[in-house]
Formats: structure tokens, C-alpha cells, sequence
């Protein structure tokens, strides 16, 4: 008979919650204020999305907002870094954000660097295995890959097929995954990774007459979702990333 | 340099709080480490939760420091993508983010029998981070028990370095927790 | 909400949700700069410089440098391109700002040019930087400029070549300027701004008269509620000076 803290014991038991969860609740809060309501509620759960901008527009402090959520609702975050910043290096801007409660870094949401990883590994099923194993070890509700598209640069050919693999992976684990992804200036999104996500959100910015910046997030997919289109105006602001639907 | 043993000079046994401008963090580990082990021929651990324990290991070997007694606590290369290097004098935590993690790798390393029980100095490198990785409570608790339970009762010299402009918060906390502060001007580490 | 234990003040809109007091700054030494910026760069941090030839590039590294030089921190410029020290003086001698005794002294100049000419794997271009900067323990360093060394390693490598430089400098503890040339097919080299912190363009204009005129934009500081748009850069010979407010 298997003793209540064997932690096989404790990990069906996470299991069954979080099926329970999932044929229950079929979209997760996302943690920015305005954009629930753009997407009847929240994004699907599970589900994969790109959230793509150039150099600057929020990628990062978007998808730690979203994970912070999860955290504040007991749910599992896991944070991939590639080869954009380590973690190490991405908490040091982060911390004035309200958003941020330090006690959950390395409990609710886990940071591990996939970039270590692929310095040394070009091989996409080594790629693969080492993310499952982390997914299988955590088991996030809450998935971000930032930046994904450097594993393009590496893969090359291989990326294609790469990113199939891990979207069927993802599906298999029962989370929502966002894979940030970075721009060329004249590109909207990443193409390929386009293909096999079911959200597709895109940061972008534009300079004002006056001199400041105004930001912006369009939703351009999001499967299953009666969703808002065009770009809608974007504050960040001390309180994080907000979006003011409605407004341009 | 002179500057600095006139100050250290008498303050064995006790608790350190350093101050200088965080620009110059490479020199002030260069000068207080070449005090405590090549002149002073102390024995200490160095806990690294700035950066890997390798930049500090290099530096001191470009710049002519022995190293066989000191031994480095890397509490923050596991989030820091870069690979830890294995070595006798050298352990990984998991992480920089749980004041536990580094009080508890202390305690076991200091204790009788441990591997670290014969050191009689103890430096974090440095307050002035340990806010990116967590929040204030946490910080000023982990200050609190730094001595007592890090420090094998108060037995060893401890020396901890914040950076007075920057974190104004974090020093006064700090300051309540040592008994001698050296605050390090430019003045000694400009070219 | 949490609250910390000393609770902070009020701040009201900031672009990045930063507070100025979260960490260390170092100034530019750009007159009009460092108001656009905060107060100067985060410290530690890596810097894009980018620009087309003539656009001020040099200049600008120069006058980062004898900043700290003229407060007593360290300076170390590394040049890509095959430049003897000699150049680099006649270079300074043009302007004001500049001191010939910091050369060799508070800004030491290294060539890495022959380095990479000689084939050498980007390895080794790496811990050569390192060990200049393990000798010398600089605050500021520039490498001028960062994007011949693309053209040096396989594109597959490239990146992780930069991920590794960029990680390496902030860890050594410094506030790193890279120079960046511009290609026609784009504004700025785009897989330099991914792994930076801060990216700055230098661009210019012909006005209807002919006359040259050059700008300064600001195009990412992280943790920095920075300025946008193009300012108006003058440049005599007490070095580059922004007119915050002219476009």
C-alpha cells in the first residue's frame, strides 16, 4: 500500500487535479488586464501561442505576467530561457514590476536555462527530451519558451519539423504554453512558427508625432476564439503590461 | 590597499559590512581577498550570488591570489546558462533564490567535521543583487540569521558588501546586523 | 498585493516599469544623453551603437571612455579593425574633450585586428578580451566595432558568439559599448539588438542646403523609461552634444 507522501502517490494525485481542472476550466486568466475580454476570457486551456515583437516591445515581461498569474492561482509556471538572456540576468530588470513576488521564483514558477543546453546540443530529439524531462519534473500548467525562434538559427532545416515535435509534445501535457518569438523589423511574425500555434499575438510600437512611443498588441489567431482584431494601445507601466481594448 | 588592512586590520571574530561603489566590485574583492589570504593567510568561503564563481576564481589568478583556501559557494550559476566547473573547492546550490538553500549548504559545511570547519572568514559577494532574487522580508531576515547561523556562532569574520547609493534600504538593514562598517571611497580603487 | 517592508513611493507612468533606485547607473558622457536615459546606463549592461560611416560612432565611444576616465575609472577600447594606436591618437587629437595621457593609462587601447585576421577560432578572440579585462579590471569598455567579426564565424554561430561576449562582459562587470555598422538592407544589426540591453542609432540627414545633419535615437534601454525619436546630435570639437527637444 503506498503511503500518502510517497511522491508518485502525490503526482497522481496533481494529475487528477489538473484534469479535473482542465475539463472544467477551458481558458486560463492571462494576467494583463483588458486582454481577457479580448479573448473570451482568457487563453484556451491547453493550448500553444506565439507572442511575437522586435527588440524591445514586452515579450519578456509579457510572458512572466502570465506565469505571475498562474502563480497567484496556485497554479505551476516553468520558464525555458534560450539564448536571448540568462535568468540570472533577466530578474535584475525585473524586480520593480509590481506584478513580481520574489517568493515564488524557483517554487510556483521554475527558471531553467534551455540556453546552457543549447550551446552545446544541436541534436532537436536531445532538445526535445530535455524539455519533457523538465515538464515532467514540474508539471506547469503554465509553459514559456523566450525566446524560441533562436532554436531557427540552430536548427536550420531541422527547426520545421522541430517545432511540430514540440507543439505535439506541448499538447500531450496538458498546459498553456506561450513561445515568444523575436522579429526582423520589416516581419510581422515568425512565419513558421505561425504554422502550429493556436494563438498568434503581436507587440509592436510606433513613434508618436510627439516623440513617445506607443505600443500595441493585435491579436491575430486564437483557435476556437470569438477574439478582438486590430491593434489595441499598450501601457507598460509599473503595474506591468496593460492593454486599453478599444482604444488606438 | 594600505588603506584597507589599516582598517581590517584589528576586526578578527567580527561582522563586516563593506560599502563602495558597486563599479568598482572587481577591485574590492581583488583588495579584501589578497588581505585575508595572502597577507593575513586567512581561510575562508566565498559565497558567489553576483555571478559564477569562475570570474572571481580567474581574476584572482590573473592577479596573482592563491587560492587553496578559499572555498566558493556558487549559489546563483545555476540560472546563470554557463556550465558550473566542477572543482574539490567549489559546490552549486540550486539557487540564489531561497535564503534556506545558503544557510543550511553554511551550516553543514561549517560544522564540526565539515568541510569548511577550519575557515575563519566567510565574505558574500554581494547584498547589493540579492534584491533581483528575493524580496525584502526575506533579504532582511536572511541578514538577521547571516551571523548566527552562518557564521558558527559568531566565531568566524564576516564580511558582507552593499553598495550604500544604490540600495539605501538594504544598508541600513544590513548596518543593523554588523558591528563595524568600512565604507571603501574611490578614492582607494581609481586608477 | 505585497508590499515590501519600506514601502515605495508612488511612481506614476514609467515605460518599463523601473524604478531609478533598483540599480546602478553610469553616465554617458554625452551631454543631453543621460536626461533621455534615467540618469545614464544601467550598470552593468551592454550598448549597441549603431551607424552608418561617419555618423559618430568613435567619437561617441571615446567620449563614454574619458567620462570614467576623467573620474578615475578604467577604460579599455578594443578595436576590430586593424588600427595602431598611432591612428587612434591623431584620431583624438581632433577634439577637445580627450586627454592624450589617459591613452595607455585610464583608456588602454587594444588591437584585436591581427588577432582575427589571423584565423584565430572566436574562442580565443573571447579569452583574449578576457584576459585584458582580468588584468586591467575596467568599469567601461568598447569594442569598435562588433559587427566585423560576423563575417569572421559560420552564421549558425554567430549568435551563440554574441550570447556568450554579452554575457561574459556583464558578468566581468562593466558597461560595454559595441559599434555597429549598417548594411543597406537594414536599420541596425538586428541579431545584436536581440541580445543587448540598450540600442542606440546614429543616422543623418542632408537638409535641403546640403548640410549634414546628425541624429540620435534611443531605440532600447532595458529597465529605462527612455526617450524615443530622433534628437538632434551637434558635434564640435568638444565631442557629440544631443539638443533634447530638437528633431
Amino acid at each position: 500500500m503506498l503511503e500518502q507522501s510517497d511522491p508518485s502517490v502525490h503526482r497522481v494525485g496533481m494529475r487528477k487535479e489538473v484534469e479535473k481542472m482542465a475539463s472544467k476550466l477551458s481558458r486560463l486568466p492571462s494576467g494583463i488586464p483588458g486582454l481577457d475580454s479580448m479573448m473570451e476570457g482568457g487563453f484556451p486551456f491547453p493550448s500553444t501561442n506565439l507572442v511575437a515583437g522586435s527588440a524591445g516591445t514586452g515579450k519578456t515581461t509579457f510572458a512572466l505576467q502570465f506565469l505571475s498569474q498562474g502563480a497567484k492561482d496556485g497554479e505551476q509556471g516553468l520558464f525555458f530561457t534560450t539564448l536571448s538572456e540568462p535568468t540570472q540576468w533577466m530578474l535584475r530588470f525585473v524586480s520593480g514590476f509590481e506584478f513580481i513576488d520574489k517568493d515564488t521564483f524557483g517554487k510556483e514558477i521554475q527558471y531553467v536555462e534551455l540556453g546552457t543546453f543549447l550551446r552545446g546540443e544541436r541534436d532537436p530529439e536531445r532538445i526535445l527530451d530535455f524539455i519533457e524531462d523538465h515538464i515532467t519534473e514540474v508539471m506547469p500548467q503554465r509553459i514559456v519558451i523566450d525566446p524560441v525562434t533562436v532554436l531557427g538559427e540552430l536548427l536550420e532545416d531541422n527547426y520545421r519539423s522541430f517545432l511540430y515535435d514540440l507543439t505535439t509534445r506541448l499538447k500531450n501535457w496538458q498546459s498553456t504554453t506561450i513561445l515568444t518569438g523575436e522579429v526582423l523589423p520589416n516581419q510581422p511574425y515568425p512565419v513558421e512558427v505561425s504554422y502550429i500555434v493556436d494563438g498568434i499575438l503581436v507587440l509592436s510600437y510606433e513613434i508618436a508625432p510627439e516623440g513617445g512611443r506607443r505600443k500595441y498588441l493585435e491579436i491575430l489567431k486564437m483557435r476556437g476564439t470569438n477574439h478582438m482584431t486590430g491593434k489595441h494601445l499598450v501601457d507598460i507601466s509599473v503595474k506591468g503590461f496593460t492593454v486599453q481594448p478599444g482604444l488606438r | 590597499m594600505s588603506n584597507l588592512v589599516r582598517e581590517l586590520g584589528p576586526h578578527e571574530g567580527k561582522k563586516v559590512l563593506l560599502t563602495a561603489n558597486y563599479i568598482y566590485l572587481n577591485k574590492v574583492i581583488v583588495c579584501l581577498l589578497k588581505y585575508l589570504l595572502f597577507i593575513k593567510h586567512m581561510k575562508g568561503v566565498y559565497i558567489a550570488v553576483d555571478r559564477p564563481y569562475t570570474y572571481t576564481s580567474r581574476l584572482l589568478e590573473k592577479q596573482g591570489i592563491p587560492q587553496e583556501h578559499l572555498f566558493y559557494l556558487d549559489a546563483v550559476s545555476k540560472i546563470s546558462s554557463e556550465k558550473f566547473k566542477e572543482a574539490k573547492n567549489a559546490e552549486q546550490l540550486d539557487g540564489p533564490f531561497c535564503s534556506f538553500v545558503l544557510e543550511d549548504a553554511m551550516a553543514r559545511l561549517t560544522k564540526s567535521g565539515g568541510h569548511c570547519d577550519d575557515m575563519n572568514f566567510v565574505f558574500l559577494d554581494n547584498l547589493t543583487v540579492m534584491l533581483s532574487y528575493m524580496d525584502e522580508k526575506c533579504l532582511y531576515g536572511f541578514l538577521g540569521q547571516f551571523v548566527i547561523k552562518l557564521a558558527k556562532d559568531g566565531r568566524m569574520l564576516t564580511l558582507t558588501l552593499v553598495d550604500k547609493a544604490a540600495h539605501p534600504n538594504v544598508y541600513t538593514a544590513a548596518k543593523k546586523n554588523c558591528d563595524i562598517e568600512i565604507e571603501i571611497p574611490g578614492d582607494w580603487l581609481r586608477t | 498585493m505585497k508590499k515590501g517592508l519600506m514601502d515605495k513611493p508612488d511612481r506614476s507612468h514609467r515605460g518599463d516599469g523601473m524604478e531609478s533606485d533598483d540599480f546602478v547607473r553610469i553616465k554617458s558622457g554625452i551631454p543631453g544623453l543621460d536626461e533621455m536615459i534615467e540618469g545614464g546606463f544601467p550598470f552593468p549592461s551592454t550598448i549597441l551603437v549603431a551607424g552608418a560611416a561617419g555618423t559618430g560612432k568613435t567619437t561617441f565611444c571615446l567620449q563614454f571612455l574619458c567620462e570614467g576616465a576623467k573620474n578615475g575609472e578604467q577604460g579599455l577600447f578594443f578595436t576590430t579593425l586593424s588600427e595602431p594606436t598611432q591612428w587612434m591618437l591623431r584620431f583624438v587629437s581632433r577634439f577637445n574633450f580627450i586627454n592624450k595621457d589617459f591613452f595607455g593609462k585610464e583608456i588602454k587601447y587594444v588591437e584585436l585586428g591581427s588577432l582575427l585576421q589571423e584565423g584565430k577560432d572566436y574562442k580565443e578572440v573571447l579569452d583574449h578580451i578576457e584576459e585584458e579585462i582580468t588584468e586591467v579590471m575596467p568599469q567601461r569598455i568598447v569594442i569598435d566595432p562588433i559587427t566585423v567579426i560576423k563575417d569572421m564565424i559560420p552564421p549558425d554561430k554567430y549568435r551563440g558568439f554574441l550570447y556568450e561576449l554579452t554575457m561574459r562582459l556583464k558578468n566581468w562587470q562593466s558597461a560595454t559599448i559595441l559599434t555597429g555598422e549598417v548594411l543597406p538592407n537594414e536599420p541596425y544589426p538586428v541579431e545584436v539588438s536581440y541580445i543587448v540591453d540598450c540600442v542606440l542609432l546614429m543616422t543623418y540627414k542632408e537638409s535641403e542646403e546640403g548640410a549634414r545633419r546628425k541624429y540620435l535615437e534611443v531605440l532600447k534601454m532595458r529597465g529605462t523609461n527612455h526617450q524615443s525619436g530622433k534628437n538632434l546630435l551637434d558635434v564640435s570639437k568638444e565631442g557629440l552634444l544631443v539638443q533634447a527637444g530638437l528633431r
